[in-house]
């Protein structure tokens, strides 16, 4: 491939690589959103794995 | 030093740039919980003074799981109140590991990747969430462990005494972070090398391991010398084998336990996943950048570049296999008979602490794969900011599949401070004559309304001067894990017979009973009427009650149970003949011949 192409291509990647992550993060705080749950705050015994 | 060379090095090395990243990253994670007050979740917790008590020390009976990490605290929390010491250590983690990353890279770009990864991750966020401090602190340590570790590999001058000074940190943040640090040590020192070793180098080499392990022994013996021989009891049988089944690593992602463990994750209690690792898509891309990283660094045959590499590699890799292996068929028994047979075995219950260091290992990959991704832009031509502008994102990532970590777990770790009317019961016990107290509800874990509701651990056996009985049973949603306390077992039968409370309170040492009133509580193993005689303090939330003169406990083991303490005093020594012996050394190579 021609080196300016080679040059344009990467800059373009890099470019699109932005957006995805971007994108991505997004996508996650959304998901994050989407997986809190309300614990369950009270009963007879506590466990140590209960969700906080 | 000539001028031109100061003049053209960099205001920021690797380390410096490791360490402004893992800052970053610390405050971004941390934000709100950094305001002041105290963490109180799962078993973070932390009081205002914690007191140099047998407990504290380790010689007090019980499991050592704190030592001599909690002699430290103790020890700062005379100088600073105990929430500046807690807000220190835990941004230490975050510095210290985006330091130690730091320097194993050779350009600042993947000195900053690599600092990212190691300063949020999965293992990271999940260990903060469930309260492992100490752990952390030991993650935070094991790079320069490995790079003191490579320098003596490579008989580079102060190399032993690098070594011999990192393994001292490390054991002091505990037995899981000695632990580790004695893998990657070893690893490091035995990995090969292209120079096949020679006869004087392998007597070299053995004189370099026996050093390693002498500071070893010696350093971490306030944690294993009380293990085997104060509470032996806990030693010959590290509990129940329900203990390895419910601690074995977990799928927190969709893609089962070797997906998440690849990613860092994985840890056994559901209650401490990060937000979001859910997502297929998310965990997914985790995932696959997690292995393009070590598919890079492998197809670069990386390893070759130091021993540092290789020996992080092979320990990564190791570390891997232990984290997972209750996981496999075959493996859960296998691990089962280690713990519940082996004296010691119990270090490898919850065994996904050891995914610690594969994930350093995939933060080195980060690293050299960021550094590729810019070396390509500038082959192809591309101009050097641009070239380290795409290397800047790629580095990104470790922040884009883990947005749950970001402002303490989205707002659930917050700062609180203990009501006042716990400072009043505290100065009312320390004022009381000797006895033991028990504290009820008769469990472990507590949900208090000034903390949130969040689940902590009772703190009462750190905020009060004396000891403190608890039930320490581990009570999860599938199960109860028994603890190793013979006088919790005890109590716990006498309350739930209905018969002998008082008999088997005093037995253990027990003169007072702290009821939580605020605590939800179990009526098969409440406290029984007969006990609130004498209430001797109420305030909101607390009553304190005296059950009268418990009889003369027989004496514990004598002062030789310090000796565990001793073995720690000892290292400074040989620490200071090893700077010694460097000395005469230096000063020997440079006679003239």
């Amino acid at each position: 491939m021609d080196p300016t192409n080679l040059k344009l291509a990467y800059n373009i990647g890099g470019g699109l690589l932005g957006v995805i992550l971007a994108l991505l993060a997004i996508f996650g705080l959304v998901a994050q959103q989407n997986s809190v749950t309300q614990p369950q705050k009270y009963s007879s015994q506590i466990n140590y794995d209960s969700s906080n | 030093m000539t001028t031109t060379a100061m003049a053209t090095r960099p205001r920021l090395g690797v380390r410096g740039v490791g360490a402004l990243v893992g800052l970053l990253s610390g405050v971004l994670a941390l934000g709100p919980a950094l305001r002041p007050g105290y963490l109180l979740f799962y078993d973070m917790v932390f009081v205002p003074r914690l007191d140099l008590s047998d407990r504290t020390l380790g010689v007090d009976g019980s499991v050592p799981r704190a030592v001599p990490n909690d002699l430290v605290v103790a020890l700062a929390s005379h100088v600073v109140p105990g929430w500046v010491v807690q807000k220190a250590l835990l941004l230490l983690v975050f510095v210290g590991v985006g330091a130690g990353v730091g320097g194993l890279m050779s350009s600042r770009l993947g000195a900053g990747a690599a600092a990212l990864f190691a300063s949020w991750n999965a293992y990271l966020a999940e260990r903060l969430a469930i309260g492992h401090w100490g752990f952390l602190l030991g993650y935070a340590a094991l790079p320069f462990l490995v790079a003191a570790a490579s320098d003596v590999h490579l008989g580079r001058a102060r190399g032993r005494l690098r070594l011999g000074v990192w393994t001292v940190v490390t054991a002091l943040t505990g037995s899981t972070g000695a632990i580790l640090g004695l893998i990657v040590t070893l690893a490091v020192l035995l990995v090969p090398t292209r120079s096949q070793p020679s006869g004087l180098r392998r007597v070299r080499l053995g004189r370099e391991i026996g050093w390693a392990l002498l500071v070893f022994v010696f350093a971490n013996a306030p944690w294993w010398f009380p293990f085997l021989f104060v509470a032996p009891s806990a030693s010959t049988g590290a509990g129940d084998s329900a203990g390895v089944t419910a601690f074995m690593s977990r799928a927190d992602t969709s893609w089962g336990v070797l997906g998440s463990l690849l990613t860092g994750g994985g840890i056994w209690n559901a209650g401490t996943w990060t937000p979001g690792r859910s997502s297929a898509v998310v965990s997914g891309v985790a995932l696959l950048v997690v292995l393009g990283c070590v598919g890079y660094a492998g197809w670069a045959r990386a390893w070759r570049r130091s021993p540092a590499y290789a020996g992080l590699a092979v320990a990564g890799v190791v570390s891997l296999i232990i984290a997972g292996a209750s996981a496999v068929p075959g493996g859960r028994q296998l691990v089962t008979a280690v713990v519940t047979d082996l004296p010691g075995g119990g270090l490898l219950r919850d065994s996904q602490k050891f995914v610690a260091v594969w994930v350093l290992l995939v933060a080195v990959c980060a690293g050299l794969l960021v550094e590729k991704v810019r070396d390509l832009g500038r082959k192809v031509g591309a101009d050097r900011t641009a070239a380290v502008g795409v290397g800047l994102l790629v580095a990104l990532w470790p922040l884009v599949v883990l947005t749950g970590l970001a402002w303490g777990e989205g707002g659930r770790w917050s700062a609180v401070t203990y009501p006042t009317s716990y400072t009043a019961v505290r100065d009312r016990v320390a004022a009381l004559p000797p006895g033991a107290v028990a504290v009820f509800p008769w469990t472990l874990y507590r949900r208090y309304a000034f903390d949130h509701d969040q689940v902590v651990l009772d703190p009462w056996q750190r905020l009060l001067d004396r000891r403190v009985v608890v039930n320490d049973d581990l009570p999860l949603s599938s199960q109860v894990v028994r603890g190793e306390s013979t006088d919790a077992a005890r109590i716990t039968t006498a309350l739930e017979r209905r018969t002998d409370v008082r008999a088997a309170l005093q037995a253990a040492g027990v003169r007072y009973v702290l009821v939580e009133t605020d605590q939800p509580s179990d009526p098969a193993t409440a406290l029984p009427s007969a006990l609130r005689a004498n209430p001797v303090a109420r305030e909101a939330g607390l009553t304190l009650y005296d059950l009268g003169p418990a009889p003369r406990l027989p004496a514990g083991p004598g002062p030789w149970r310090y000796l565990g303490l001793v073995g720690l005093a000892v290292t400074p020594l040989l620490l200071v003949r090893e700077v010694t012996a460097t000395r005469r050394n230096v000063v020997t190579e440079e006679l003239p011949a």
